[in-house]
């Protein structure tokens, strides 16, 4: 089993880096480069080393872009995998921050056929968008939507979640009905991690898990805590457990981290980031 | 340009001349925001930022909706602005338009407010931005690293210094922070 993490992180001086990653004194090590995990795909390749650390694993190799917006990061990470992923053995792919293209991302997927044996394929963030827009989210193995992604994954018209329709975001308050919505349509992937006051792990249409303990307000707040859902579940997944397995445990200790961090609305997301060590010893014997 | 006017009434004339409704096409996000501060400074209150039609998807799209009856005053101020749309077509369907519902929620000492997916939280008595998640576009975590320790007031809009459709939704949940913050 091996791992790839792909997406971008806010630079202008990187086009791309690859290679493998380690955290070293609250920094990412990626090839050369040294990173700084303040949120999106920073913090999510975060959360999958250490979860690699904890379990012993081989550290997670990435593909990341340097971009603000300006798309020639996201591009480069575009056509590195359109390139490169037919040659490579990663057995899970977790794709993360992207300017969503439509056109780019179904080369990518083409590649992925290509591939000896298909990934398990994660998409969270540009990358669920692009998914989603281009009609191919059911390509994909599991989405980690907030609530008001989820309402952009049930609105059958809206490419990106700017366009959700209002209707849709009032019903918010009913994640099950957006869950159904968004299977009925086609555009969830296999299984859901619904990430909110109450996280709702889904296979295929059905609710099999909720995780609502314990309650801290301000994880919502605070930027990067569903990267870092994110992270743990490739991680974990990594390590061998299966996909709802490994989001149950993922929400769990993404709580249990913020609650050791003694979490304010203004907390930074490297406070949640380090104690998940910690959190995961309490949740799991890892072998 | 006059071709395109011309190509434009060749094509597909209006039915109801005083409702037949153009689109302004442009390459990035970023391109949008500015036509749309240019003609809405020249006075073209009535603009309208609408998701493009399905042939001009990428995924992370805005274009300008407008009257087509003030076509060529809107095209000239967007040229005396070197701000001209790769394409003007026009439209007859219904296009969706980005949220502009945001939801507040109090922490005590401080307030988050979200549009859509983009959240952005300020400290009451300081008017200071300390935290903005949420978003999926790569613009996301720069905006988050330039907004994140300054007040509501100093910190660059997201319409300024963003590119995308998730900088667009922060800016609609920044201008509300502003509101309720008391900023003018």
């Amino acid at each position: 089993m091996s791992l790839l993490l792909a997406g971008t992180i806010p630079s202008t001086d990187l086009e791309l880096i690859t290679g493998e990653a380690v955290l070293a004194d609250g920094k990412l090590l990626i090839g050369r480069s040294s990173v700084s995990i303040n949120r999106g795909t920073a913090a999510m390749i975060g959360a999958a080393c250490a979860i690699a650390a904890c379990c012993n694993d081989e550290a997670p190799r990435c593909v990341i872009g340097g971009d603000i917006g300006k798309r020639m990061g996201s591009r480069s990470v575009y056509r590195y995998l359109i390139r490169e992923l037919p040659r490579l053995d990663a057995s899970i792919l977790c794709l993360h921050y992207i300017i969503p293209d439509i056109a780019l991302h179904n080369q990518m997927l083409s590649s992925v056929r290509k591939m000896a044996s298909r990934p398990l394929l994660i998409a969270d963030a540009g990358f669920m968008y692009a998914a989603k827009a281009s009609g191919q989210a059911s390509c994909y193995d599991l989405f980690l939507p907030d609530l008001g992604e989820l309402a952009f994954l049930a609105d059958d018209k809206a490419m990106h979640p700017a366009y959700t329709r209002g209707f849709l975001t009032r019903l918010e308050d009913n994640p099950a009905g957006l869950i159904e919505r968004a299977y009925a349509s086609g555009n969830a992937a296999r299984y859901l991690c619904v990430k909110g006051r109450r996280d709702y792990i889904c296979t295929e249409g059905k609710i099999v898990n909720e995780i609502s303990s314990p309650v801290i307000e301000e994880l919502e707040p605070v930027g990067g805590t569903g990267d870092t859902i994110t992270g743990m579940v490739a991680g974990l997944v990594h390590h061998g457990y299966q996909l709802p397995e490994a989001c149950s445990i993922a929400c769990s200790a993404n709580r249990l981290a913020g609650q050791m961090a003694h979490l304010s609305p203004a907390t930074q997301i490297e406070e949640i980031i380090s104690r998940i060590p910690a959190a995961l010893k309490q949740l799991v014997t890892l072998s | 340009m006059l071709k395109k006017l011309f190509r434009l009434k060749d094509k597909q004339p209006a039915e109801n001349y005083e409702e037949a409704r153009g689109l302004l096409i442009y390459g990035s996000v970023n391109d949008v925001i500015r036509a749309e501060g240019l003609l809405k400074k020249a006075g073209y209150d009535y603009i309208r930022v609408v998701a493009p039609p399905p042939q001009y998807r990428t995924g992370c799209d805005l274009s300008l909706e407008f009257p087509l009856v003030e076509q060529i005053g809107i095209v000239r101020t967007l040229e005396q602005n070197s701000c001209q749309p790769l394409d003007i077509i026009n439209i007859v369907e219904e296009l969706l338009r980005p949220t502009e519902i945001c939801h507040v929620k109090d922490f005590g000492d401080y307030v988050m407010v979200r549009a859509a997916n983009m959240k952005i939280t300020f400290e009451k008595a300081t008017r200071k931005i300390v935290n903005i998640s949420g978003g999926g576009c790569s613009d996301v975590p720069y905006l988050a690293a330039e907004m994140i320790g300054k007040t509501l007031d100093e910190a660059p809009a997201p319409r300024d210094a963003g590119y995308t459709l998730c900088a667009y939704t922060l800016a609609i949940a920044f201008e509300e922070a502003r509101k309720l913050s008391g900023v003018p």
